[in-house]
């Protein structure tokens, strides 16, 4: 049996003027190879078995595996069950336990809640009730970002195994201590303390903090250097500069309680949503400020920057400049305003002067509604604006922010100004890398410890800490220390090489970007017998014993991590309780601390911000630095490895980077406009009309272009003398004249994942290979860093003639309507949406198809359910087979089941792929590796498609670009094309109408893959799942069966939390009967009174991809539940006419719908579009 | 030229095809039952464990509720079996030295735990929860058999997916008033109904009225027990 598609011309929709949105530059210029592609539902190569593995090979071995399975497989394998001696206190095995805990990402702490079973932490929740994350919506849980939910892997890395060393042969940590205080006590006797030096990265901890300042006490003239390569002192600088004292800006775009709202958002070179400490409170505000369901007080987005960042792709209005040009444009902004410093820029061009024009009226004043009509009187917007600076913006530009902050009043509301957070910020130059690395040169170091941090790797070029480490390890006299969670580039160059304890390993403390101190605590033993940095610090310096043990500054005898915590927070306790208020309520220290552990977080410990007062004098004489000419290349945190931290972290290289798609590499990425000027590459030219344009992919045509394949060309950068070989990603959206490259790759002893080279060697891109095991991953990007130009620096580059190929996904699973590619995201402008939700449908959505729906067909129960699928809309006829033969046809959802339904609001969805990541953690999905991922079989049950809108012509337009983020998951269809072509059904509906994928019934036939029309579908086609290490089975989580080789797979919903919360749901319901005395029903509005209703509360299923979503923007319930947020999201008049369904012609009826995105340009930026 | 093949080969085709279709069902008939027999799925075999634990002795010589020790049963999807912290509550007091304990004194003493040899297992894709089966009125025995009667415990069901969709498929033909889950001996004929004392219900009929009264559903699609 099949249905007729009824056909709603979507691509028909759009309007004439709007620009064209496209995934991957094939679909925009419809290649016939594309065109080919997309009628396939894999890549030409993903069903060939070109595994390294000979035909004659693979038969033996899978002969001798069938051997082995039938002399296996006969009887039920043995086991043993090995109860506890004693139960602990609150464990039953089986059950899940939550922890609150702290992830320390750059010396801040990101607060999560993990899950662990029976002492074995498997994934990370936010902490939802953590203050520093606050600003929450009821019933919403903050979220994390994709480095949080990954670093359950990094924790069972079998990399990190490595044993304490001293020059390669084993020994203990007594001898370990034993041996560095020895060469301590050496050199303190012989008065050398100032030989005497540590390396830390960017410490907020405040028992760290305590244990190192005690250190350099104990050990006179000695001194702790900083190294983090991604922080910045640009903005204190320039605190410094505008209110005379080093103070860190905080924003705050959102406070209900407080009333704070920023009305006008300035991003200045930062990606605030996505990057930095604080960036999940961030994006979470926002994502209020953007609620659908409040059109009229809608937040608009500035971004000015030379990179497409996840920001600047959330921007209504985006100024694309090179980043040296950014210090004048504020300048100009500041003199609009009449803000303090702020000078007429010479130069500007038309489009940039229009848009500070604007920009710096609607910072003044709101002149226009939400629908785009003039308002009679504009209305102030005093302090209800914000503008944020980045940190790779020199402190100038920080200067002129903090003045034209205190112009628009917003000082004290929507940005708060603190003291620094992390010890020795700003950093003096004394206490920088770059002066030990001299010291090391002359001679004047001879003890080294160095922990936090791979300084040998992230070091600037121009500080060649590297070699010196090397050197002084091989002096007899000197020792050197390095304490980390792998055997890593600056380990293997030290003589002491201790493993480090992972954080859910370890008793810590942290600051959150808001300065409340986090406490860290351990989820299990350490797996590879580490120690904390605490802990090592405490060994160098305890004493025996202390007979003065209760005063402050007595010396500390503790050495454990839990005991030094303690410790601290004891002292803190003592002296801050009368004087603070809120430690009132705690009757003495152990309540106070163990409500500290439980929470995650310590009470009292806010950081109240400082009063700042504007030094306007100081900023008159404020002089810019210079605009460079030619190429200026941009150094940038990494979207998925961070500083290079995570290169051996299989989830962080398979996720597709949020704006590029390109998954185990870096490259570099120019603007279209600059890939023809300045490089000259010699890229392969597509004729339209009379011009010619450029294509990105080389050699498109013959190995499917980018999908999954992009053969692009090699280029060599050269930035102050420093030669570096990039392969080179034109990408829509990167300013003119800008190169950006990300941090973070060419690791060399990162281990198997992440790239492992033995012996001497450089990593390049023609050297790299396929994602083999130990391949270096990548190239470096620090070799073209300088100390003095560590963000932006002139560079030239010249196009090699080589060629590398990328794994880039975004042209796999590509969605396809009458053989063309479809955009399927749908965007707005507030004042469109304002004159009714038709935009949304199209044209085709008209009255004509209303039809009378028949009973028990599918779309008859959905009116019960009261939501808004099309039919209520009579858009479309339902189904055209007779009642009883439609699919489904005895379950009525509306009537007693639980509709389970997913709303993906792309106003909020920032793109960020912490969905992707956390799904990857919860439902147990392998990592395939590159050369897989290049044949399109990467295995992500959730992809976050992202569109570009601009035409063909506007490509080297920066500023033109406009960029959207659609997440993907399965649309747990109610009439599923799936099911129809599975010949086994192992692929059919379950009672409450999940769409159930039944692993032991597929036999790999794929029918239903071809059939999706969403491309949600995943097949094994290997072995992907590691069955072998021992590390490795223990991060699956055990309520998820983990599939095998020719298995399909797609997104359940989390079935397995879905089942839990009913059986929640029913024992309650059973228990309450039976007191009660009544009988049970399961009915959504029970007919009958006297009977307790079985009832899934709202809340109780949190998919782990809505638990994950920082923003709020992946909504899952019950539909049949007039109390869900979904139900109401479905019913709210604001709200119900944004929802929409992917291809709803096909007569699917998806659960998963989407609430159609919002933009809220400015009139005078952005005319009204003539639409309809 | 001569015959190619003798005249008994038309016989022996026949008996070769007549073969080939018996044989062929023979096979796939051994391999069925092969699948259903207790060598393979391991019911009705015992397993000598590290001490001689007596169920027939704890449950019915001495009257223990089941859940004295499997704590867990009504809590979560997996039972526990007690840890020795469990048996010593009783066996610092009583039978202290009797050499059959050593073990469990031994286990105590030195913080090490029991390895009992595992009898139930259950496939890896397939999850059941203890907990939602005796919240809605399914005794230990009927999956676990009379325990009470076992000296040592030996699997009674065959675990197949078709012995769990018997009772899916039909609760009422297992279900039990909520307060009789664990009592081993439990038959519907002992039931009585207060408003009808005289009547004798059998199992059919009373598991029809619990159904209805707790509305138990006959759960039997996928992803009920496979995720």
């Amino acid at each position: 049996m099949s249905i007729k598609p009824v056909v709603t011309d979507a691509h028909q929709n759009e309007p004439k003027a709007a620009p064209k949105m496209w995934r991957s530059l094939e679909e925009l210029l419809e290649k016939p190879d594309f065109q080919s592609m997309l009628n396939r539902e894999f890549p030409s190569q993903a069903g060939e078995f070109t595994d390294p593995l000979s035909r004659r090979t693979f038969l033996s071995l899978m002969g001798a595996s069938l051997a082995l399975a039938g002399a296996t497989g006969c009887r039920q394998p043995a086991g043993l069950i090995v109860p506890n001696i004693r139960e602990a206190e609150g464990t039953q095995p089986g059950r899940p336990q939550y922890f609150a805990t702290s992830m320390a990402l750059g010396g801040y702490a990101t607060p999560v809640l993990v899950k662990s079973y029976e002492g074995r932490p498997i994934k990370i929740e936010p902490n939802p009730q953590h203050p520093s994350l606050a600003g929450a919506p009821e019933g919403v849980s903050a979220g994390t970002d994709v480095f949080a939910q990954a670093s359950v892997l990094g924790m069972y890395d079998p990399d990190r195994e490595y044993p304490l060393n001293f020059e390669g042969n084993t020994t203990s940590w007594e001898d370990c201590q034993r041996g560095l205080k020895k060469s301590l006590t050496v050199l303190d006797k012989g008065n050398q303390g100032s030989a005497i030096r540590l390396v830390t990265g960017l410490v907020t901890s405040p028992t760290e903090r305590d244990l190192i300042e005690r250190f350099l006490k104990k050990y006179p003239g000695s001194r702790c250097h900083q190294h983090e390569p991604l922080a910045s002192d640009n903005g204190l600088e320039g605190n410094t500069l505008a209110f005379g004292q080093a103070l860190e800006a905080h924003p705050v775009l959102h406070d209900a309680a407080k009333k704070v709202r920023a009305d006008v958002i300035v991003a200045i070179d930062t990606d605030l949503l996505n990057q930095g400490p604080g960036h999940l409170a961030l994006v979470r505000q926002f994502g209020d400020l953007r609620d659908a369901a409040s059109p009229e007080s809608m937040t608009r987005l500035y971004a000015i920057e030379p990179t497409l960042s996840v920001t600047g792709t959330k921007a209504d209005h985006r100024l694309a400049a090179r980043p040296s040009a950014i210090p004048a444009l504020v300048s100009h902004l500041a003199h609009l305003l009449g803000a303090a410093g702020g000078k007429p820029a010479a130069g500007l061009d038309a489009a940039e002067e229009k848009f500070l024009q604007v920009l710096a009226s609607d910072l003044k004043e709101k002149s226009h509604d939400h629908t785009g009509k003039k308002l009679a009187k504009a209305e102030s917007r005093a302090g209800h604006t914000v503008v944020v600076a980045g940190p790779r913006q020199p402190k100038e530009v920080h200067a002129l922010v903090a003045s034209i902050n205190a112009k628009l009043g917003n000082a004290g509301k929507t940005v708060h100004y603190r003291a620094p957070l992390a010890g020795g910020r700003p950093l003096a130059s004394d206490n920088s890398l770059a002066q030990l690395t001299e010291d090391m040169q002359a001679g004047r170091v001879k003890f080294l410890l160095v922990f936090d941090g791979n300084p040998a790797y992230s070091a600037p070029a121009d500080v060649a800490f590297g070699q010196e480490l090397l050197k002084l390890s091989g002096k007899k006299e000197c020792t050197t220390a390095y304490m980390g969670l792998y055997q890593d580039e600056t380990a293997i160059k030290s003589q002491w090489r201790i493993p480090q304890t992972h954080y859910l390993e370890q008793w810590g403390d942290l600051l959150a970007h808001d300065g409340r101190a986090c406490l860290v605590q351990p989820l299990i033993a350490p797996l590879f017998s580490g120690h904390s940095a605490a802990e090592l610090l405490a060994g160098l310096i305890a004493v025996e014993s202390d007979p003065s043990k209760e005063t402050k500054d007595a010396p500390i005898v503790e050495r454990q991590g839990y005991d030094l915590v303690r410790r601290y927070w004891k002292s803190w306790f003592d002296q801050k309780r009368g004087a603070t208020p809120e430690l009132g309520k705690f009757k003495d220290f152990e309540s106070f601390f163990r409500s500290a552990v439980h929470d995650g977080w310590v009470a009292g410990t806010s950081v109240a911000p400082a009063d700042a007062k504007l030094n306007e004098g100081g900023l008159a004489g404020l002089a810019l630095p210079a605009k460079l000419a030619g190429l200026e290349v941009v150094f940038a945190q990494d979207d998925t490895v961070y500083d290079g931290r995570f290169a051996n972290n299989g989830w962080l290289l398979e996720t597709p980077k949020p704006i590029t798609k390109i998954t185990w590499d870096n490259a570099a990425y120019v603007g279209y406009g600059t890939a023809l000027k300045e490089l000259k590459l010699d890229l392969k030219r597509e004729k339209r009309g009379d011009k010619e344009y450029i294509a990105p992919a080389k050699s498109f045509g013959i190995t499917g272009g980018e999908h999954g394949r992009a053969y692009v060309d090699v280029i060599e950068l050269e930035v102050g003398g420093q030669k570096q070989m990039l392969p080179v990603w034109a990408q829509p959206g990167v300013a003119d004249g800008v190169v950006v490259v990300q941090l973070g790759y060419g690791r060399t002893r990162a281990g198997r994942v992440g790239g492992m080279l033995v012996g001497e060697g450089k990593a390049s891109p023609d050297k790299v290979g396929n994602g083999k095991s130990g391949d270096v991953v990548g190239v470096s990007c620090y070799t073209l860093r300088s100390k003095a130009r560590l963000w932006s620096a002139p560079a030239t580059a010249k196009v090699t003639g080589k060629s590398h190929l990328l794994a880039c996904v975004q042209g796999h699973h590509s969605m396809e309507q009458d053989g063309r590619p479809v955009p399927l995201v749908r965007i707005g402008t507030l004042a469109e949406n304002a004159k009714g939700p038709g935009w949304v449908e199209g044209e085709h959505g008209g009255e004509a198809h209303a039809s009378e729906v028949p009973h028990g067909a599918p779309g008859h129960v959905h009116k019960e359910g009261d939501d808004s699928h099309g039919e209520e809309k009579g858009r479309l006829p339902l189904t055209l087979l007779p009642a009883e033969h439609a699919p489904m046809a005895g379950y009525e959802y509306g009537k007693h089941v639980n509709r389970w339904g997913m709303v993906i609001d792309l106003n909020r969805c920032t793109g960020c792929s912490a969905c992707v990541v956390a799904c990857q953690s919860e439902n147990n999905s392998p990592v395939v590796g590159k050369h897989e991922v290049s044949r399109g079989r990467e295995m992500h049950w959730i992809r976050v498609d992202r569109y570009f809108q601009v035409n063909f012509e506007d490509l080297d337009k920066a500023s033109e670009v406009r960029t959207y983020h659609q997440p993907v998951p399965c649309m747990q269809c109610e009439n599923a094309p799936c099911e129809q072509v599975c010949p086994v059904a192992a692929t059919v509906h379950s009672y409450d109408g999940l769409n159930d994928m039944v692993y032991n019934r597929c036999v790999g036939t794929r029918y239903c893959s071809n059939n999706c029309p969403y491309k949600v579908r995943r097949f094994n086609f290997l072995q992907y799942t590691d069955y072998t290490t021992p590390s490795m089975k223990l991060v699956n989580n055990p309520e998820v069966s983990v599939r095998t080789r020719g298995v399909m797979e797609k997104c359940t919903y989390c079935v397995q939390r879905i089942r839990h919360a009913e059986i929640t749901a029913e024992k309650r319901a059973i228990s309450q009967a039976e007191t009660e005395k009544k009988g049970i029903t399961r009915e959504a509005q029970p007919k009958e009174a006297g009977k307790v209703q079985v009832r899934i509360n709202d809340g109780e299923v949190v998919t782990a991809c809505q638990g994950a979503c920082p923003a709020g923007a992946i909504v899952f319930g019950d539909m049949n539940d007039p109390k869900s947020r979904i139900h109401k999201i479905k019913n709210n008049p604001a709200t119900k006419g944004l929802n929409y369904s992917l291809l709803e012609g096909l007569n699917t009826f998806p659960r998963t719908t989407y609430l159609a995105g919002l933009r809220n340009p400015h009139p005078d930026l952005e005319a009204p579009a003539n639409k309809g | 030229m001569a015959q190619l093949f003798p005249k008994i080969a038309n016989t022996l085709f026949r008996v070769a095809i007549v073969g080939a279709v018996l044989g062929g069902g023979a096979v796939t008939g051994a391999v069925m039952l092969y699948a259903r027999s207790p060598y393979f799925t391991g019911s009705m075999n015992g397993k000598t464990q590290p001490i001689q634990f007596s169920h027939a002795h704890h449950v019915n010589g001495l009257g223990i509720d089941c859940r004295y020790c499997h704590t867990s049963a009504e809590q979560v999807a997996h039972s526990n079996v007690p840890p020795t912290k469990t048996c010593m509550n009783c066996h610092s007091q009583i039978w202290v030295g009797s050499e059959m304990l050593s073990l469990v004194r031994d286990s105590y003493k030195n913080e090490e735990s029991i390895e009992w040899k595992r009898l139930h297992r259950l496939a890896d894709f397939a999850y059941f929860d203890h907990s939602i089966h005796l919240a809605k009125g399914i005794g230990c025995a009927s999956c676990h058999g009379r325990i009470d009667q076992m000296q040592a415990v030996y699997q009674k069901g065959t675990l197949l997916m078709e012995w769990c969709l018997d009772c899916h498929r039909a609760p009422e033909n297992h279900l039990r008033p909520r307060d009789q889950i664990t009592n081993m001996a439990w038959s519907a004929d002992q039931y009585k109904d207060p408003a009808d004392p005289e009547k004798v219900w059998t199992q059919y009929e009373l598991g029809t009225k619990l159904k209805e009264q707790l509305n138990v559903r006959s759960l039997i699609t996928c992803s009920t027990c496979h995720r």
